[in-house]
């Protein structure tokens, strides 16, 4: 962890929040919620680079982000009173596999067929990486996002 | 429309799951709101089924019984915007807010609500399309640079198969390819480009990231049915963008060209 690294995943976050805020205006989100869609999504691909960064597998590392995403998502769908979509789908966006869904394909008409089944494999670890950590933190009680309301709307 | 009268409690229920579910919610989030709807107005019996394309309701009210079906829902296009607002009115009405008749104008008026604009939406497609772009590749300018004119070209040739009502399996597979082609036709003539970053960073608004989401959360909620149906649609078009970048890449490089 040195200052460039540091520096490195502050640009990646500002980058990565345009990104998101602006691709969330596609779903037409209401205005006041934008930000935080976009904040959402810059910090799940923060927690993202920074687990890959120490070599974890691209598999977990997306889960860890997962985790992390839904978990704010939650308690700014609590804070900010609005479905926890307009937070989630942002925040998912950057850590579906796209990029193992290009090298898939790529390797499939490249003839390597070995480097593409790989490729799907991890398209697919990714998936379920990402639907395990949505399941266990939309699974966790309300408490731990919220201290009043029982459920979210 | 006409001033809504003697609205029953079900079909302002029914309303609303209606628009829900046309607006790309999740299933438990429209079962979970039609029940708070009539629960206040005190119907009895109240039984709701909803899948992704349609909602089954029955229920008694002031000793007469309702019952209401959807029968199909074809495009359910994600729209943030309209699913907060009727959060927002179940949310009031929950408090006692409205009266049957005023929650009913206010959901119809929630259905008006626009989509993006069309300007916007591709304004918003390039940035995202550079930005992302940028954060996966080597961090480079010319790269995003590029992104942005495939992302503005993607977005121009959804609106144009949108217009023309071609199935979905080949928007995806041809809609990759031409992003491919483009990003091909720039690295070959203009700019010294990486082709995999920005390939990638320019598929990025074809992704299944909504369908995927929810479908996951269709599955947890235990609606295994909604839940299959929009994870087979995230597969395949996954499988779609792979075979349309693919084959681009694949003529490209039988042309003698290198992918970096």
């Amino acid at each position: 962890m040195n200052w460039d690294f540091i520096i490195n995943l502050i640009v990646q976050f500002t980058v990565c929040s345009v990104a998101s805020a602006a691709f969330a205006i596609f779903y037409t989100p209401p205005f006041r919620h934008l930000i935080w869609a976009g904040i959402t999504g810059g910090f799940g691909w923060v927690i993202y680079v920074i687990f890959a960064n120490y070599g974890v597998d691209a598999g977990f590392s997306s889960f860890f982000a997962t985790v992390a995403v839904t978990a704010l998502s939650r308690s700014l769908a609590f804070h900010r009173k609005a479905p926890i979509t307009i937070f989630l789908i942002p925040g998912i966006i950057p850590l579906v596999p796209g990029i193992a869904i290009y090298q898939t394909g790529y390797y499939m008409f490249m003839s390597e067929s070995s480097k593409a089944i790989s490729y799907a494999a991890s398209t697919f670890s990714i998936a379920i990486a990402i639907a395990l950590g949505m399941a266990l933190t939309l699974s966790l009680p309300q408490v731990f996002f919220s201290f009043k309301r029982k459920k979210n709307l | 429309m006409s001033k809504p009268e003697n609205i029953s409690a079900i079909e302002l229920s029914f309303l609303m799951g209606q628009i829900l579910l046309e607006n790309g919610a999740e299933i438990s989030r429209i079962q979970d709101t039609m029940e708070r709807v009539v629960n206040h107005y005190n119907v009895e019996n109240f039984n709701v089924f909803v899948l992704t394309n349609a909602i089954m309701a029955t229920g008694t009210e002031n000793g007469k019984e309702h019952s209401a079906k959807l029968k199909f829902t074809r495009t359910s296009s994600l729209h943030l915007g309209r699913v907060a607002e009727i959060n927002q009115i179940s949310r009031e009405i929950c408090e006692n807010k409205y009266n049957i008749e005023e929650a009913y104008e206010k959901a119809l008026k929630v259905r008006e609500i626009p989509s993006c604009k069309k300007w916007i939406a591709v304004i918003a497609a390039a940035v995202s399309c550079a930005c992302y772009c940028y954060v996966f590749g080597q961090q480079d300018l010319l790269d995003s640079l590029a992104a942005l004119i495939c992302g503005t070209v993607l977005q121009f040739y959804l609106f144009f198969t949108e217009k023309n009502k071609i199935s979905k399996f080949i928007v995806n597979i041809t809609a990759s390819a031409l992003v491919a082609f483009v990003s091909i036709i720039l690295k070959e003539t203009l700019l010294p480009i990486n082709l995999s970053p920005v390939v990638i960073g320019s598929i990025f608004p074809l992704l299944p990231g909504v369908a995927l989401t929810t479908s996951i959360r269709d599955f947890l909620n235990s609606d295994y049915i909604s839940g299959t149906i929009r994870f087979v649609d995230a597969t395949l078009i996954g499988g779609c963008i792979a075979i349309g970048v693919g084959v681009m890449i694949k003529i490209y490089s039988m042309l003698g060209g290198v992918v970096i």
